[in-house]
């Protein structure tokens, strides 16, 4: 154990040690090293200055009879959260782990359990960032709910942190034994990777389906409360049912449910825990068999880099020339056109799947509440429609924008030397990105209006304005991207998602807020198509010139 | 020292490593030889307890690589084709922790000065790894198998991306470590360096073992008295290569 120990803590040293070293690279640690002690320390203020600042909501809290199924569900959103990578590979190992750590003679065993209280140290995290965002409300929800029991709330909220380490700890380790089992490069991973999915995933399914028809059968609050009591809920989600337990045992007084609770967790923490020591002779075979390729695969998807995931891909032979790239292929253009030539040409190479997978996605959002509507006819239906829109659009820009100017950075020794302006490089870039939202806006206009007739306002307004968010949207991730253009770097890259979202907010509030007008005013949403075009497109061209402005000065050797 | 024993890995449909078996004695050099996806690192990554293989045994010093893992790695040195290190430490620190995981940090303090300076790496001692080129990070996974007393090392293609002063020094290297009774299995590519270097040399194509022997052998065994082991090498490889023929000291 102390060679990983000295392992972790001089890396990590280093790293904040190299961190000082540059300008940007202290712009961002300082920036979030300064999140987080904020949001670490306003939990500690003094109460008297938290309650002048605030007033606390006044919840009344329903029937006790209601805590056990409310906790239930909590713990259930959570192991859903938990479970969800169960059949990731959970390696995790760096090239270096493989060529230097495993031919060593530490113990695989001793790697294992390393790693795993790192992964459960690192899944404790999780609710506390949800907490530490929310804190305010959560401590008067906190404080809310357990009013009723003033003089067990010590106890309870004892209970729930113990129930709620024993889960994560019992999804890290179950992670571990269901990865290592279905990631084996043996002949039975394949076997093993279908019986652990049906086991899990049958269950899962028939969850699903069960609350779902219930559910349509009677939307009701106490329907939902019965759902959560029922005994396949309980028998699904051992975990949640278990940390329930501990949870009400001193609300109820029931010493021996609580213990059965812990009894529950503790064996399948155990159980766990021995198959995957049992597997642990795969461990190190897993992250070498499976070459670096994950492992460059999983650090391009740190950065967003999703171009070099598919070039990666690529050199493995996994990508396939298709009809509409070969056809793009075959075209012509000219001058500045080669630029939008060969952003369709990636497009279509690299990010058709993705298209393939939002438009759906984009598109049933779009109609669900449409669908759903009970009353036919604009309002609260046109609203939501419109913010579905601009939902989907926000979802396919990010996603083709971030990776697509990751890879302008890379290329800058291809793309500068040709005979165009910066500006022109980066319009050219801006136009490529905002095809695939503008596709999708289109086709949630006309479902929109093939559901509900009523809403074309709505939908002739989203035809116009929603391309010119993409616009918007696409040029603030440009001109942070260049802005901060290490993407190796983890700080500067949270540092950019964080800019980036804060620059979303700030430049699509002016057209938000004419939007918002025209409603609260109840005139028709058309009015709003040229204000909200020229604003948009107005910041647009700001932040492309600024764009182009540091492009032209961007030294990737920097 | 090091017993290889009907070795096969197998990955779903294709079969990396088939039934190899060598071994080699104290003091000797051997040169395991292959074209591209021949099986070598993989044979290399499977003797070094990296890869899990499918079949057959690996003995370093008389331990199993497998049921006793820590004893075998014990007196086993790996030096990857292109070394990944650990960034972000320094030099120095990445040569500790390898002593550490082996056990060794006095002898590694005691030796530090002079296995810096053997590698031209004094300059470098604090230097963080993510720093160097190409070159030193060679050079420092060279130091690194050498910061505990191995008996059995292993070297995939040790001498790409190194100067030729480094390569010479490595040559050095390997031949005092020979000399000091250390079993060596090298992969390369490089055939006169081989030829040079190696005592015996083993070649592998498909996974399979094809040939082994001292180069004289391997000469007799082709019917090229007199050539070179490029040309021997390129006859047992091609396509069209001896494959019927019962392998030399197989």
């Amino acid at each position: 154990m102390k060679p990983l120990l000295y392992l972790t803590l001089r890396s990590t040293f280093n790293g904040i040690k190299r961190a000082l070293t540059s300008g940007r690279r202290l712009i961002s640690l300082l920036f979030v090293a300064g999140y987080y002690l904020m949001m670490f320390v306003r939990p500690f203020e003094s109460p008297s200055r938290v309650s002048s600042r605030m007033s606390r909501p006044v919840v009344s809290f329903p029937d006790p009879a209601l805590l056990d199924p409310l906790i239930f569900t909590g713990f259930v959103v959570l192991t859903v959260l938990l479970s969800a990578g169960v059949f990731g590979y959970k390696g995790g190992f760096r090239p270096a782990d493989v060529d230097v750590l495993f031919p060593t003679p530490v113990s695989a065993k001793v790697v294992m359990v390393f790693r795993l209280i790192r992964d459960y140290l690192l899944t404790l995290l999780m609710p506390l960032f949800f907490a530490v965002l929310g804190w305010r409300g959560t401590t008067a929800g906190i404080n809310a709910l357990f009013r009723n029991f003033p003089e067990h709330g010590g106890y309870i909220t004892r209970a729930a942190m113990v129930s709620w380490l024993l889960v994560a700890l019992a999804w890290v380790a179950v992670g571990y034994a269901a990865s290592l089992f279905v990631n084996r490069s043996d002949l039975r991973s394949d076997r093993n990777r279908l019986l652990i999915g049906l086991i899990i995933g049958v269950p899962v399914l028939l969850v699903a389906g069960y609350v779902t028809i219930r559910l349509r059968a009677d939307f009701s609050w106490e329907n939902a409360r019965a759902i959560a009591e029922a005994p396949l809920m309980r028998f699904v989600f051992p975990t949640a049912t278990a940390a329930t337990m501990i949870v009400m045992a001193p609300i109820t007084g029931s010493l021996v449910s609580g213990g059965f609770g812990l009894l529950i967790l503790v064996t399948i923490i155990a159980i766990a825990m021995k198959v995957a020591l049992g597997q642990v002779g795969w461990m190190y075979d897993q992250a070498a068999a499976r070459g670096f390729d994950t492992v460059n695969i999983r650090a391009l998807q740190r950065k967003g880099d999703t171009l070099g995931m598919l070039a990666q891909q690529a050199r493995q032979g996994k990508l396939k020339q298709g009809r509409v790239t070969r056809w793009i292929a075959g075209r012509r253009a000219k001058g500045a056109g080669a630029l939008l030539w060969k952003e369709a040409l990636l497009q279509a190479r690299t990010s058709l799947w993705q298209f393939v997978v939002f438009a759906p996605i984009a598109l049933l959002l779009v109609a669900l509440p449409l669908y759903a509507a009970e009353e036919k006819g604009r309002g609260t239906t046109g609203i939501l429609f419109l913010v579905m829109q601009a939902f989907g659009v926000f979802t396919v820009s990010m996603s083709t924008a971030q990776s697509g100017f990751i890879e302008l950075l890379r290329r800058v020794d291809v793309l500068k030397p040709l005979p165009f302006r910066p500006m022109t490089i980066v319009l050219g870039e801006i136009a490529g990105k905002v095809v695939g939202p503008t596709l999708i806006v289109l086709m949630g206009c006309i479902l929109g209006v093939a559901l509900q007739p009523e809403i074309w306002p709505e939908a002739v307004t989203a035809m116009f304005i929603m391309p010119a968010l993409a616009i918007l949207l696409v040029s603030m991730v440009l001109m942070v991207t260049v802005l901060f253009p290490d993407v190796d770097d983890p700080a500067q890259r949270g540092f950019r998602n964080l800019i980036t979202l804060f620059g979303f907010a700030l430049t699509v509030l002016p057209g938000l807020g004419v939007l918002v007008l025209v409603y609260a005013f109840k005139l028709n949403p058309m009015i709003t198509i040229v204000p909200i075009l020229l604003i948009n497109l107005g910041i647009s061209v700001g932040l492309a010139m600024i764009s182009g402005n540091l492009y032209s000065s961007y030294n990737p050797s920097e | 020292m090091l017993q290889v024993h009907r070795l096969v890995k197998q990955y779903k449909n294709f079969r990396a490593v088939d039934d190899l078996s060598f071994s080699m004695g104290a003091g000797e050099i051997v040169g395991l030889l292959g074209p591209n996806g021949a099986g070598k690192t993989t044979a290399l990554r499977c003797i070094a307890g990296i890869l899990r293989a499918t079949d057959g045994s690996v003995l370093i010093n008389g331990h199993d690589v497998v049921a006793d893992q820590a004893r075998a790695k014990a007196g086993l040195a790996f030096v990857p084709e292109v070394p990944s290190l650990y960034e972000l430490l320094t030099v120095d620190e990445h040569m500790k922790f390898v002593a550490m995981c082996f056990d060794t940090v006095d002898v590694y303090e005691r030796n530090r000065d002079e296995l810096l300076a053997r590698y031209s790496l004094t300059d470098k001692k604090d230097a963080l790894v993510a720093t160097l080129s190409k070159g030193m990070r060679q050079k420092l996974s060279v130091a690194c198998a050498l910061v505990h007393n191995a008996n059995v090392m292993l070297f995939d293609e040790p001498l790409i991306g190194i100067d030729p002063e480094g390569a010479r020094e490595l040559k050095d290297e390997i031949q005092r470590a020979r000399d000091g009774g250390a079993s060596i299995l090298i992969s390369t590519h490089l055939l006169d360096t081989a030829e040079k270097l190696c005592d015996r040399v083993l070649i592998m194509r498909r996974g399979q073992k094809i040939a082994e022997g001292t180069l004289e052998q391997l000469r007799n065994f082709s019917g090229m008295e007199g050539r070179s082991l490029e040309d021997i090498f390129l006859m047992l490889t091609s396509e069209h290569g001896n494959e019927a023929t019962p392998l030399p000291n197989a």
